[in-house]
C-alpha cells in the first residue's frame, strides 16, 4: 500500500505525513476519516484509546494508538477536545474493539461518545461526583469525606432474570456475566466488569515514581513482572536513561520466570474449569518451585518489588543461576509428564477442540493479542517485533497455531513454557557482569512516551505524560485482558453451549484485577 | 480404531497419576513444619533503637501511610502499622543510617486489629521462636 | 469448649469466593503445597455449605453488597477471616475512590492476617488461630 492511495478525499495534513509521521493530529471532523484509512494502509490493531486531562488548557487529548501485524510498526493520532462539552465520534464502526476503550473513557472522563452502541457505566455504581480520572477530582480529598468521616450510603442492587456467572462461581474470575440461553444455547452475554476497580492510574499520579513502582505490581496478580518491566522501562524512555546491561538481563530472565510462572498458575485454572482437579493440584504444587527462585532473588513471594526505573533492587544472590537451571530442568522433565497428564490427555481435546473459534481477522479486529492471537495464526510477537531489553540476544521461535480454538490456545501456552525455559537458558549463559542500578532525575520531563511489552496474556502497554514534577500527570496501563475479557469472550460466548462457557473463558486466560485496574 | 483412541487417552493420565501415588508427597506438614524461610524475605520490620536518628525519611517514603513518627523515652521514633503495610521495603531502602531492616518474620496474625500496630518498643524486639 | 467446638473446628468449609489478591496465596493451601483439606477445611461452592468467608484482599464499593449479601446468606455458626491489609486499614488503595476501607464497619471479623498479600505460612497461622479460638468456646456469629 502506499501514500498515493490515501490521497482523494483527505483534507488537512497531506498524505505522506500520515504514513511517515509516528504522530499524526487531527481535527475532530476528520478522525474518522483518518482512521479508516490508517486501517486500510495496514494498521489493522487499536491498542489503545488514551485520553489525557488538561484543565489549563481547557482540553481533552485523546490518543487512539493503532499497530500494524503487517509492517510491525506503531503510529499515534491526537485529537484535542473543549473539556466544556467534551464529545466525539465513536469509532467502534470502524474497530468494533475500540467500543469497550471508548466506554472506560466515557465513564473516567466523562466524554460523549455519539452512537456509541452502550454507553452506560462500566466499572463504578452509583457515581455521583465528577468523572473520577479528571485532574480536579481529589481522590485523597474525597477519601477522607467519604470513608473516614461518615458511613457510607447503603446500596441497591438491580434484579435480573438471567443465569448468572459470577461473581461468585467457582469458575468465574470476580466479575459477573449474565449469560441470556435459549435451552443449552447462548444466544447473548452482558458482561459488568468492575468488581476489581480500584482506580490504580489516579492513584499513579499522586506518587513518585519509587512509591508507583510499588504499586504497578498489583495490577496483575498472576503475572506482576511483565507490568513491574513496563513501568521501569517507559519512566526509562520518558527520562532517557538506558538501564545497564546487567539489570537488563536480570529484568528479562525475571519476566520470564514471570511468564512461566503465569502459565503453569493456567494449568491449574484450566483443569479446575474443566473438572479435572489431579491437574490442578498438581500444577498449583509445581508452582511453588519457580515461587521459590522469585522469593529467592526479590525477597517477596507473588509481589516483587523488584524493577525500579532505572535497574533492579537486586542483584541475583549468590549461586542463584544455578538453582534456576536446577529448576528449568525440573520443568522441562515436568512439561512431558503434563502432555500425559493435561494436554493430550483425551477428556481436555474432547472438552475444548472446535469450541470457541476465533479466526483470524476477527481476533485483530476485537483487540485480541497475545497467545490468543497466535493461536488463530497471527505471527505476532512484540518480543520480536520490537524487542526490548534483552531480547535482541536470544534467539526463538514464535509459537503459532491455526486453528484458533480452546485447544489450540491451550497447545500455544504449552509452547510457549518451553520457548521461555529455552529464552532463560540463552540468557543465563550470555548474562555480563556489572552495577545493577542508576538514578533518574527526580523529575519527570514535559513530554509523553510509551512503552509496549509481551505480557504473558498479550499486550500490555504504558503511556505516561510528565509534568516537570517528581510524580506523573497521568499514566495510562493497557492491560491485555481487558479486551480479552470484554470483547473477545463475549464474542466467542455468543452460540456457545452453556457447558462450554468456562472452557471458552479460561482457554483466553483472562485476570480480572488486569481488567478492571 | 476412534473408541480405542479414547480410552488410550483416558488410561495415560489414570497411569500417569497412579505413578504419583508411590512418589514422595509435595505437601509440607504445616504447622508442624514450614519451608525454611529466605534470608532476604521481606517480613517484619526491626528498629534499631541506637542507630535510629528520627530523621522521618520512612515516613516520607512509604506509598501506604503505613509509618507514623511516635515520641518514645523522649526521641522521635517510627511507628509501623503492619495491618497498612505492603512490606515493599522501601523504608528500608531510604534509611540513612540503616536502623531499619527487615526480618524474615512473617506469621503475623492477630485477633485484633489494634494489635498490628507496632510500635518502636515492639519494633525493636528481635523474632521470638 | 466441649465436643461440639472441638469437632466444629476440624471441618470448617470455606465458600469458594475470593475477592482479590489474597486468594493467589490460598492457591497453595488448595494445591498440593500445604493441601487445606488435612485440616477439614474444604472449598464450598455455595454460601449455603459454607462456614467460614474468607476476605482476600481489598473489596471494593461495588464488591461489598454482594459480600454481605453472601455473609447473610451463610447458616451460623459463621466465621470471618481477613487476608491482607486492604481490608484491615485499605492498605496499598488507602486513597483510592472506590475500595472500602474498614471491612469490620460492615461485618464483623475474628482473624486479621497481615501482608500485601499474606505469606502461606501466615495464612496457615491464621486458620490455626481460628481453630484455636473455636475449640475455646468461640461460638460464631
Amino acid at each position: 500500500m502506499n501514500s498515493e492511495e490515501l490521497k482523494p478525499g483527505f483534507q488537512g495534513s497531506t498524505p505522506r505525513a500520515l504514513l511517515e509521521n509516528a504522530t499524526i493530529s487531527v481535527k475532530k471532523e476528520e478522525l474518522r476519516k483518518v482512521l479508516s484509512q490508517l486501517k486500510d494502509a495496514g494498521f489493522d490493531h487499536l491498542s489503545d484509546v488514551t485520553c489525557v486531562d488538561y484543565p489549563d488548557e481547557r482540553e481533552f487529548e485523546i490518543l487512539y494508538h493503532l499497530w500494524s501485524h503487517a509492517k510491525k510498526c506503531r503510529k499515534v493520532v491526537k485529537i484535542r477536545l473543549p473539556r466544556e462539552s467534551p464529545s466525539i465520534e465513536s469509532v467502534s464502526n470502524i474497530w468494533e474493539g475500540a467500543q469497550i476503550h471508548e466506554r472506560e473513557i466515557c465513564e473516567l472522563f466523562g466524554v460523549n461518545f455519539e452512537e456509541h452502541p452502550d454507553p452506560s457505566p462500566l466499572f463504578l455504581e452509583d457515581w455521583k461526583e465528577i468523572p473520577p480520572l479528571r485532574k480536579d477530582f481529589d481522590t485523597r480529598e474525597y477519601v477522607k469525606r467519604e470513608y473516614y468521616d461518615e458511613s457510607s450510603s447503603e446500596q441497591k442492587e438491580g434484579g435480573c432474570f438471567l443465569l448468572p456467572f459470577g461473581p461468585q462461581h467457582p469458575a468465574s474470575g470476580h466479575f459477573r456475566a449474565l449469560i441470556d440461553c435459549a435451552g443449552e444455547e447462548v444466544t447473548g452475554l452482558m458482561l459488568y466488569p468492575g468488581y476489581l476497580h480500584r482506580g490504580i492510574e489516579k492513584l499513579m499520579e499522586y506518587r513518585t515514581h519509587e512509591q508507583n513502582a510499588m504499586l504497578v505490581d498489583r495490577i496483575c496478580v498472576l503475572e506482576p513482572y511483565s507490568y513491574e518491566l513496563g513501568y521501569a522501562n517507559v519512566a526509562e524512555k520518558i527520562a532517557g536513561v538506558e538501564a545497564p546491561e546487567r539489570a537488563k538481563f536480570i529484568r528479562t530472565i525475571m519476566t520470564e520466570l514471570g511468564r512461566i510462572l503465569s502459565h503453569i498458575t493456567w494449568i491449574g485454572m484450566m483443569s479446575f474449569a474443566l473438572g479435572f482437579e489431579s491437574a490442578n493440584r498438581i500444577a498449583w504444587g509445581d508452582r511453588e518451585k519457580i515461587i521459590r527462585l522469585i522469593e529467592i532473588a526479590s525477597g517477596g513471594r507473588i509481589y516483587p518489588c523488584h524493577f525500579v526505573p532505572g535497574g533492579v533492587r537486586r542483584d541475583f544472590p549468590e549461586g542463584f543461576e544455578e538453582k534456576i537451571s536446577r529448576v528449568l530442568n525440573h520443568l522441562q522433565k515436568k512439561l512431558v509428564f503434563y502432555d500425559d497428564l493435561f494436554f493430550k490427555n483425551a477428556t481436555v481435546i474432547k472438552r475444548t477442540e472446535g469450541v470457541g473459534v476465533l479466526d483470524a481477522k476477527k481476533a485483530v479486529e476485537l483487540g485480541t493479542t497475545g497467545p490468543n492471537l497466535r493461536a488463530s495464526g497471527v505471527k505476532s510477537d512484540i518480543r520480536k517485533d520490537e524487542p526490548y531489553e534483552a531480547y535482541p540476544e536470544v534467539d526463538f521461535e514464535i509459537v503459532t497455531q491455526t486453528k484458533g480454538d480452546s485447544y489450540a490456545r491451550v497447545l500455544c501456552r504449552r509452547g510457549e513454557i518451553a520457548e521461555s525455559i529455552s529464552i532463560i537458558k540463552q540468557l543465563l549463559e550470555k548474562i555480563p557482569k556489572g552495577e545493577t542500578r542508576k538514578q533518574l532525575p527526580r523529575k519527570i520531563p514535559k513530554r509523553d512516551a510509551r512503552f509496549c511489552l509481551e505480557a504473558a496474556r498479550g499486550e500490555a502497554c504504558f503511556y505516561m505524560v510528565g509534568n516537570e514534577t517528581d510524580k506523573p500527570y497521568r499514566v495510562k496501563v493497557r492491560g491485555p485482558s481487558f479486551s480479552h475479557t470484554l470483547m473477545t469472550f463475549s464474542y466467542l460466548a455468543k452460540g456457545a453451549q452453556v457447558a462450554d462457557i468456562p472452557a471458552i473463558y479460561w482457554s483466553l486466560d483472562p485476570c480480572p484485577s488486569d481488567m478492571d485496574r | 480404531m476412534n473408541l480405542l483412541k479414547s480410552v488410550m487417552g483416558l488410561i495415560k493420565p489414570a497411569k500417569v497419576i497412579f505413578r504419583i501415588l508411590f512418589k514422595k508427597p509435595m505437601t509440607l506438614k504445616f504447622p508442624s513444619e514450614s519451608l525454611e524461610p529466605v534470608k532476604d524475605y521481606r517480613g517484619r520490620h526491626f528498629l534499631n533503637l541506637e542507630k535510629c536518628v528520627g530523621c522521618g525519611m520512612c515516613s516520607r517514603v512509604c506509598p501506604n501511610n503505613a509509618i507514623e513518627m511516635v515520641k518514645f523515652n523522649g526521641k522521635t521514633y517510627p511507628q509501623i502499622h503492619l495491618g497498612k503495610c505492603c512490606f515493599c521495603g522501601l523504608c528500608v531502602e531510604r534509611c540513612p543510617t540503616k536502623a531499619l531492616t527487615m526480618t524474615p518474620e512473617a506469621m503475623l496474625s492477630f485477633y485484633d486489629k489494634s494489635l498490628a500496630i507496632y510500635g518502636p518498643s515492639k519494633l525493636s524486639q528481635t523474632a521470638e521462636k | 469448649m466441649g465436643i461440639k467446638h472441638k469437632t466444629r473446628a476440624r471441618s470448617l468449609w470455606v465458600i469458594n469466593y475470593f475477592t482479590a489478591c489474597g486468594f493467589i496465596e490460598l492457591l497453595p493451601w488448595v494445591g498440593s503445597g500445604y493441601d487445606m483439606e488435612r485440616f477439614g477445611i474444604l472449598a464450598k461452592g455455595s454460601p449455603r455449605h459454607a462456614d467460614v468467608l474468607i476476605i482476600a484482599g481489598y473489596v471494593t464499593k461495588k464488591a461489598l453488597p454482594r459480600i454481605k449479601r453472601i455473609y447473610e446468606q451463610m447458616p451460623s455458626p459463621k466465621y470471618v477471616l481477613a487476608l491482607g491489609s486492604c481490608p484491615m486499614t485499605g492498605g496499598m488503595y488507602w486513597d483510592s475512590y472506590s475500595t472500602i476501607k474498614r471491612i469490620d464497619k460492615y461485618i464483623p471479623v475474628d482473624v486479621w492476617v497481615t501482608g500485601c498479600p499474606p505469606k502461606p505460612e501466615n495464612i496457615g497461622h491464621g486458620l490455626v488461630m481460628l481453630m484455636k479460638k473455636i475449640e475455646n468456646g468461640f461460638e460464631g456469629h
